[in-house]
């Protein structure tokens, strides 16, 4: 059977590594839209941020075009409101690595083929905070400049991502 | 070329106040995408559509081991209510209607780790639905759930608290 969710690469870490790369020499550029999801995301320090960056010819764009808007839903209080223009990175959730604790999360992207348009995403993060509470987010993002990007960087504000944290990057058949 | 979204498994029930959609994580996916567009309240009205997991035998975990927070928006009103909790025996709902049979919803669920005896099982749901009881009538919901027990998931219930409803679903699995 033809399906129209086609996976172009897979990551599992095995051994704690200072960031996951999807795409770059794997990067299929014949799709529109891409579905990123990760599951099981620890870290190995506690209390830190998830962040995000753009593969630009493999490699980590780390100009301050990143703007970010999320409504940061939590089970213990007022919900959040984050948002950020010209940082050097999207972020996201703050993850925790107690026992049973992860992070997991779905993320489009949108115009990654593009020279001639701005790169977003939108963002779904489901886990576990640090604080004994689950945190969650729901927004958007944008890389404000035009260019073609080939894949993203997954890392923490610190410490590493732990053993066992897994990450898929699919196509979208247009 | 295969998919990468799996067909797992289709319910269709009417007239019950339950449903139990059984065995459908494995250890064959670590995240999995629920979505209904069927569910029609019989007999009482303002409802919402309930959620608990079942553990690996089957048996529904309705102990205080859930926690959840949901973002409503409702198309009368300017505001968006929260709300959240730290302890409580059921997930993030996924929609709430009246007993209209011209109505329905629309929602999507990703389950991440069930099958995982050594993590918490979470969720996220995003619904569409309509309440036409006092206004009119769109509410959306965006929740998040987790299990905060790190044992064995292998299905989910669906219920109201009052009355029976109709419901259709279907489970896949993101390979």
């Amino acid at each position: 059977m033809s399906g129209a969710l086609i996976k172009i690469d897979e990551v599992t870490v095995t051994s704690s590594v200072s960031t996951v790369e999807l795409g770059g020499a794997k990067w299929d550029s014949s799709y529109n839209v891409y579905l990123v999801q990760f599951s099981n995301l620890r870290p190995t320090s506690d209390n830190v941020l998830n962040r995000v960056r753009i593969l630009v010819s493999s490699s980590a764009d780390t100009t301050s075009n990143y703007d970010f808007g999320n409504k940061g839903l939590r089970s213990d209080n007022t919900f959040d409101n984050n948002t950020n223009t010209n940082g050097t990175y999207w972020e996201f959730d703050r993850s925790g690595n107690a026992t049973g604790e992860n992070t997991n999360a779905t993320l489009y992207l949108f115009n990654f083929n593009n020279p001639n348009e701005y790169n977003f995403i939108t963002n779904e993060f489901a886990g576990s905070s640090p604080f004994d509470l689950i945190y969650g987010c729901t927004g958007a993002g944008v890389h404000s400049a035009s260019q073609s990007a080939n894949g993203v960087q997954f890392f923490f504000s610190s410490g590493n991502i732990d053993t066992g944290s897994k990450f898929t990057l699919y196509g979208l058949k247009k | 070329m295969a998919t990468e979204l799996q067909f797992i498994k289709s319910v269709s029930s009417t007239g019950t106040s339950l449903v139990d959609i059984t065995n459908i994580f494995t250890d064959k996916y670590d995240v999995y995408c629920i979505k209904s567009t069927t569910f029609e309240i019989v007999g009482s009205s303002s409802q919402n559509l309930y959620r608990r997991l079942l553990d690996s035998t089957g048996t529904v975990i309705s102990a205080t081991e859930y926690k959840s927070a949901t973002l409503e928006g409702r198309a009368w009103d300017s505001g968006f209510l929260e709300s959240r909790s730290n302890g409580q025996n059921y997930m993030a709902t996924s929609g709430y209607i009246n007993d209209n049979s011209t109505e329905g919803v629309g929602f999507v669920q990703y389950i991440y780790n069930p099958y995982d005896s050594s993590s918490y099982t979470f969720s996220q749901t995003q619904s569409s639905s309509w309440n036409d009881n006092s206004s009119r009538g769109l509410v959306m919901r965006k929740g998040i759930s987790s299990h905060y027990n790190a044992e064995r998931v292998t299905g989910i219930r669906y219920y109201v608290a009052a009355g029976t409803f109709t419901f259709e679903a279907s489970v896949y699995g993101v390979q």
